[in-house]
């Protein structure tokens, strides 16, 4: 509540305080006597008109020495005016498919984004983690520095040099710079500061921990990843280090998942056939448990095909040829045992899901290509598919691409191409290039505007002029073609930016 | 000033940027529509000149449509069925203009472009001779008079109404009831526009819009119904005001001298340094921030749409201005007209010494004139750590309002370090506008309604 009688003669009406308090400042006090006081709610709001104004007037500066620090200055060059313009465009929702292109691009070109875009592309990179590995250089010293200050963009720091007291006494981000610092050049030591602190970390922290070591496991981190990650509350970290320990060619996890389900699995000549023949557990054995299996099953599965799913999921693809004694070509061409097919496939594609790398994709994305009906409990085919596709480096990608693209449906082969979302390399990806050209020719051409935007996003550079040309052709262009070609205008026009004059 | 990419002739006036054409487009499908137009492909025989834009859109219709944009008022013409204004082959036509400035290569302008520029000039010479007309009329001074007495009459009896209610509030207290519902602030003010008040309007929805969502709501909305009391009690008193005054108080009432003004002029190169546009019952107004580089004064210059229409703004922001703008007459004339050409000077370097300079500058303009809101200002700026204070070049502060978005982009922008800021001084805090980011000079409001 307000201490100025004349503020609070006002609030509390002048029906109540009906007399005019004294002038609050002697500079008033001549003019304070001329108000008519006859009515005391108009003496009120003018007394208030004259205090109002001796306020405004007389406000006065205060003295701060709490400026905040100053920013390193940039050693790069900021991008050009037009780029700028361009990437603002993309950071504020247009062409959302081809933004990882353009940052893409700024990051190759050497240059820093400046200030000004920084909010947009914080935010971006913040929402969407495959962006967050090129924003750090785009961000340049001032992204740094507003890492420093805002604690949601402190992601930024992860890849951060950082000194060595940063894991006892670092943020979250920095403690996470330091782990990565630390496994690149001696990783028994990182192992060993997880392994003592792991128990007063928080959830989330723990989370980062397992996003860091997942992605290259070292044999000194399983230990802690079995004794502790994989125990975890949190479903995440307790998948994170259920890959981690997968991919560990000689974990202790690893060999219990592969001699769970090598009693059960073996080839049989049947006739002139080999048949996979699979022989279910009969009971659930506790010990399980400790690896992630579940025992009770989801409404509809049986308990032994989960089971066999979930054991069969823990084994990397690339461990069956040496489990079965078959090659790896041979794999997925042998029949398999009817009574058990399902969730033998649930299970490898559960597998490829959670191991791409680990997953023959070449080999299994013939197998899968072919599997119809799709099993409903599995996740989609197309994400199934993208993820093996995505485990390989680009040239491999589209090779196997170019194999398998005769026995996709067009609609499936242009889908997995949107969801690659790049340009295949030079020489390379032929066969699907020559699908979305049939597409684009088609009316309706199969596909969504978003669909569109993404697979203008796959066509190489030095074909951007030829497939506008082939549109402009084209007597009338469907929405998506349409669509198609404004997002390959665009992508023309952004590339000219990034051309050194 | 580096120019902004997207302009067009900027060695021969006038400029065209992305961002003026944004503001042009009436809504964001136009726009959007508008930027897909915005290439060769979509186009034949396009070209311009200083004057006018041409091309002729492939639309779904048989023949390609005519589209051409005057690039002196952004006026355009097209012969596609929208009813949007500028339909999005304009807009697009712009954009092709500003983006790809060399995908114009007609420069003899076809018929169907010549004859429209003639139309509008015979159109405009038609109006200059009906408007020379009408002034050189007769005045039929008794219907004027009469008229006069009308509007006088409604405008007095819209300030008595708004006096009552002022009085009756403040015998009530303020602390809650009538006096806190912005909906009857918003009432009163639709009464005011009845009573051809729209300044008392202004004023009532500042008090809804702003006043009664301040933290110090307590304190300034008695503040604020002194000020409005103050205005009414001068309208309608006895005294006899000077010419100044005068005007002061109609232009605050909103309502318009009865005998011919005196405007004082003033030219010079003129930095547009900022730049707001807001939409309030249909009706788009933008405001904008001139300042002198030589005679280092301020001048605002209002437009006003009508919702669909749109602000075509020739200056755009960060540019500099060459012209002689006629200032209102008013206790501290700082509202402008006026018409002239732009370019990409550099942005100035002179600028306020620092907060006391501007403190002073608005106690003097206060003591002129009792019923200013905000001053604006122009100089380089530091963030405060702890609280949120800017700090100048002297080291001392003042106290700084902005939203997250906005406070964020400044903190990027300035990276601890000084750096050339516009805003508005309201006695309270400053509110930023704009400010320099390198060679750029960026908005920090909407520059769209």
């Amino acid at each position: 509540m307000t201490t100025d009688p004349l503020i609070a003669a006002a609030l509390l009406g002048t029906a109540r305080v009906p007399v005019l308090p004294p002038a609050p400042d002697p500079m008033l006090e001549e003019i304070w006597q001329a108000i008519p006081v006859e009515n005391p709610a108009a003496a009120v709001l003018q007394a208030l008109a004259l205090t109002r104004a001796l306020h405004r007037a007389g406000t006065t500066t205060g003295t701060t020495t709490d400026a905040v620090s100053l920013c390193r200055p940039e050693s790069r060059e900021f991008l050009p005016a037009a780029a700028v313009e361009a990437l603002m465009r993309l950071l504020k929702g247009e062409f959302p498919e081809v933004l990882p292109e353009a940052l893409r691009l700024a990051l190759d070109f050497d240059r820093v984004a400046p200030a000004r875009v920084l909010p947009e592309l914080l935010d971006a990179a913040t929402r969407n983690h495959h962006l967050r590995t090129v924003v750090p250089a785009l961000a340049g010293e001032r992204g740094n520095w507003i890492a420093h200050r805002h604690q949601k963009y402190s992601w930024l720091l992860e890849g951060s040099t950082v000194g060595e007291d940063a894991w006892d006494t670092g943020s979250p981000a920095l403690r996470v710079a330091w782990l990565s610092q630390t496994r690149a050049t001696d990783p028994s030591r990182a192992a060993a500061a997880i392994n003592a602190q792991w128990s007063g970390e928080d959830a989330s922290m723990r989370e980062s921990i397992l996003r860091v070591v997942a992605e290259s496991p070292q044999p000194c981190d399983e230990e802690w990843l079995e004794t502790l990650a994989l125990k975890d509350r949190r479903q995440d970290t307790r998948d994170l280090a259920t890959a981690a320990l997968s991919s560990l060619s000689n974990s202790g996890f690893r060999r219990r998942a592969v001699a769970r389900v090598y009693e059960r699995v073996k080839i049989e000549r049947r006739l002139l056939k080999r048949v996979l023949t699979i022989m279910p557990p009969d009971a659930f054995d506790p010990a399980w448990q400790a690896d992630g299996i579940k025992e009770k099953p989801p409404q509809g599965t049986g308990e032994k095909a989960w089971w066999l799913r979930q054991m069969i999921s823990l084994v990397p693809l690339a461990d069956w040829p040496g489990m079965l004694g078959v090659e790896e070509n041979d794999l997925f061409s042998i029949n398999r045992d009817p009574d058990w097919q399902e969730p033998l496939l649930l299970g490898w594609i559960d597998s490829a899901c959670r191991m791409p790398g680990l997953a023959l994709a070449p080999q299994f994305l013939t197998l899968i290509i072919k599997l119809d009906p799709w099993p409903p409990s599995a996740a989609a085919k197309s994400i199934v598919m993208t993820g093996l596709l995505e485990s390989l480096p680009s040239a491999a990608r589209f090779d196997v691409f170019d194999g398998i693209v005769r026995d996709l449906p067009p609609h499936l082969a242009l889908d997995l191409l949107a969801r690659c979302g790049e340009p295949p390399p030079t020489g390379k990806g032929s066969g699907i290039l020559a699908v979305l050209g049939a597409a684009l020719l088609s009316t309706p051409t199969g596909f969504s505007r978003q669909q569109a935007r993404a697979l203008a996003v796959c066509v190489p550079y030095l074909e951007i002029q030829s497939q506008l040309e082939a549109l402009a052709k084209l007597p009338e262009l469907s929405s998506a073609a349409e669509e198609f070609a404004t997002t390959l205008e665009f992508r023309r026009s952004l590339i000219s930016h990034f051309k050194l004059p | 000033m580096d120019s902004p990419s997207g302009l067009l002739f900027d060695e021969v006036q006038p400029v065209l940027t992305t961002d003026q054409i944004t503001a042009l487009a009436p809504d964001a499908s136009s726009l959007k529509a508008g930027r897909d137009l915005g290439t060769p492909r979509k186009w034949q025989g396009v070209g311009g000149d200083p004057e006018v834009l041409w091309g002729l859109a492939m639309g779904s219709g048989k023949d390609p449509y005519q589209t051409r944009v005057s690039l002196s008022d952004f006026a355009s013409k097209c012969s596609c069925p929208s009813r949007k204004f500028p339909c999005k082959h304009a807009i697009g036509l712009m954009f092709m203009a500003a983006m790809t400035p060399v995908a114009l290569t007609e420069t003899e302008r076809p018929p169907w472009v010549s004859e429209w520029l003639e139309s509008r000039t015979a159109r405009d010479q038609k109006a200059a001779v009906r408007a020379e007309e009408k002034t050189s009329k007769p005045v039929d001074e008794k219907a004027a008079a009469k008229r006069r007495v009308q509007r006088e009459g409604r405008v007095n009896e819209g300030v008595a109404l708004l006096q009552q209610t002022l009085l009756d509030l403040t015998r009530e207290g303020l602390a809650a009831g009538a006096a806190r519902d912005g909906t009857a602030w918003e009432n009163l003010a639709r009464r005011m526009i009845d009573a051809q008040a729209p300044g008392l309007a202004g004023a009532l929805r500042h008090i809804a819009d702003r006043i009664l969502r301040d933290s110090q709501v307590d304190t300034e909305l008695p503040f604020e119904l002194g000020r409005l009391y103050f205005l009414l009690q001068a309208t309608i008193s006895a005294d006899p005001h000077d010419e100044s005054t005068r005007a002061e108080l109609l232009a605050q009432i909103g309502g318009r001298l009865s005998e011919p003004i005196t405007y004082e002029s003033i030219d010079d190169q003129w930095f547009v340094a900022s730049r707001q546009l807001e939409e309030r019952d249909r009706l788009i107004t933008s405001s904008t921030w001139l300042l002198g580089r030589k005679s280092q004064r301020w001048a605002k210059v209002l437009r006003f749409a009508p919702v669909p229409q749109t602000i075509a703004e020739p200056w755009p922001l960060g540019s500099t201005v060459r012209a002689a703008l006629k200032f209102q007459p008013g206790l501290y004339p700082i509202r402008a007209t006026g018409e002239g050409t732009s370019d990409w000077s550099p942005i100035p370097e002179r600028q306020e010494q620092g907060f006391e300079n501007l403190l002073e500058r608005f106690a003097s303009a206060l003591a002129t004139n009792p019923f200013l809101r905000t001053l604006p200002f122009f100089m380089p700026l530091r963030l405060g750590e702890l609280s949120k204070l800017l700090i100048d070049t002297t080291g001392v502060s003042l106290p700084w309002i902005a939203n997250a978005d906005q406070a964020l982009r400044v903190e990027c922008i300035c990276g601890g370090d000084l750096t050339p800021m516009c805003g508005e001084w309201d006695g309270r805090h400053l509110r930023l506008l704009s400010i320099r980011d390198g060679d750029a000079w960026i908005p920090l409001t909407s520059q769209q309604p």
